[in-house]
């Protein structure tokens, strides 16, 4: 699906939304949510090659599989709750919508203490060394 | 999927005021949840996949 068709998509959903909204609002939040759906299935279909050649170019650099599977981990945590947060706050659910931004930061906060841990101590073992 | 929504919708919405204007409040609500309950199972399986995808995408 090329760029075009992905905005066609979009517009086309936004026009039945709205026009739906003073008939019956809940469907027009399924309408919204479907095209969300169909617009970021279509935009994953094209980011798996994006995936492999970062995975390609960290491990060129040098640096461990570890950090790279972090780094997408989190992608994923972010792009799942973007769109959960956003649907809630198109059905004007707002703290709804708050409650799964937080809960998306603490379960990447969660994925990436590990490496400041590492971080922490790698810190630590050079002021060590420089005090020694 | 976003066209058959839109459809079940507008149907939804016309038998509803159809059945409001003849007298029948009750089966306008209960066409109304039908009506909800069809466009939630077809939007279930979508939001399923998108969210398998994403797992199998970033290994999460």
């Amino acid at each position: 699906m090329n760029i075009v068709a992905l905005c066609g998509v979009a517009l086309i959903a936004a026009i039945l939304s709205v026009t739906l909204k003073k008939h019956s609002p809940e469907t027009s939040i399924i309408i919204s949510i479907a095209a969300g759906i169909i617009l970021l299935m279509a935009i994953l279909s094209k980011i798996i090659p994006a995936v492999n050649q970062i995975q390609t170019l960290i491990s060129n650099a040098g640096m461990s599989a570890e950090y790279a599977g972090i780094l997408f981990k989190a992608v994923g945590i972010c792009l799942i709750c973007q769109f959960s947060a956003d649907s809630c706050k198109d059905a004007g659910e707002a703290a709804l919508a708050s409650k799964v931004e937080f809960a998306g930061k603490i379960m990447i906060l969660i994925l990436a203490l590990p490496l400041f841990e590492k971080i922490s101590q790698i810190a630590l073992s050079l002021i060590n060394s420089r005090l020694q | 999927m976003i066209f058959k929504i839109a459809a079940i919708g507008i149907i939804v919405s016309v038998l509803n005021q159809v059945l409001i204007r003849s007298g029948r409040e009750e089966q306008a609500t209960m066409t109304t949840l039908a009506g909800l309950i069809v466009v939630l199972m077809m939007i279930i399986s979508g939001i399923s996949t998108l969210f398998s995808t994403i797992k199998s995408v970033f290994g999460l």
